[in-house]
């Protein structure tokens, strides 16, 4: 009988490129959930990564969908963006993708996300809007999950970089 | 997503995601099945998996939508992760929040 083969390691990175439609973050956060389950994170840890990305991805594709005068994301289905006036709005919709790429370090992970929009600054301190505020969460909950949050803006892209420590040191 | 309408109650259920991409057409569809002689929106939650800002945006829209008739929107059977968000937003402090 041969020996068992061990089981192949997962991959350390994950990419991903998103185009402007937020309909494209939930299969994006889907994608980046079983990456994680593969490295074997916490089950907390995973949920706060997740939440992280999702907030970080609709604020690029918001702000990429403003910045390029594109009616609202909502409810555009992913064939209806890849259909409507292809040809003439395909160099806009590259140019405005979303990159995602998410890195398990021994003790951490990051998650990357580039984009072209017009940006936004991202405050030292972020506050919890009044309660009956309809909007304004994203940033807080990213600052209030994750260890560190830094942002760049430039002409050539913006880039969001988040990580979270672990505290176990397995893979 | 289904409707289900008792007394003076709207029973939402069945909303698998409530995020940026769908959270705008959820608020919308509940407030036109909010019709005037009702007060409160139980939203069951037992079934989402997915919540994020402008979902929390959408609910904070119905809780509002609920006590301009005088009622309330109470927040049923949130998952683990769901409640989390509510916590970390301090939500759940403005919400009812109940099982049910």
């Amino acid at each position: 009988m041969l020996p068992e083969s061990p089981s192949p390691q997962p991959p350390r990175s994950l990419e991903l490129d998103l185009s402007c439609d937020l309909a494209q973050v939930q299969p994006a956060a889907a994608s980046v959930h079983r990456f994680l389950v593969q490295h074997g994170l916490p089950e907390r840890e995973l949920m706060q990564c997740q939440l992280a990305l999702v907030e970080a991805c609709n604020n690029a594709i918001q702000n990429s969908a403003v910045a390029h005068g594109s009616r609202n994301t909502e409810h555009r289905p992913a064939a209806e963006t890849a259909n409507v006036e292809h040809g003439k709005r395909s160099q806009e919709q590259n140019r405005i993708q979303v990159a995602v790429t998410v890195e398990r370090e021994p003790q951490a992970v990051e998650i990357r996300i580039t984009d072209h929009s017009r940006g936004f600054d991202l405050p030292q301190q972020v506050t919890l809007p009044l309660p009956e505020a309809e909007s304004g969460r994203g940033l807080f909950l990213i600052h209030e999950v994750m260890d560190s949050v830094a942002y760049t803006h430039a002409p050539a892209g913006n880039e969001l970089v988040m990580r979270k420590r672990l505290n176990c040191g397995t893979r | 997503m289904t409707f289900h309408t008792e007394n003076d109650t709207l029973h939402v259920r069945e909303v698998q995601q409530l995020g940026a991409a769908n959270s705008s057409d959820i608020r919308d569809q509940v407030r036109a099945a909010f019709s005037p002689s009702l007060k409160n929106i139980h939203f069951d939650l037992s079934n989402t998996d997915f919540l994020d800002s402008c979902g929390l945006g959408c609910l904070v829209a119905l809780h509002k939508t609920a006590a301009a008739h005088g009622g309330s929107l109470r927040l049923l059977n949130p998952r683990p992760q769901v409640q989390q968000l509510l916590q970390l937003t301090r939500m759940d402090r403005v919400f009812e929040v109940a099982k049910g």
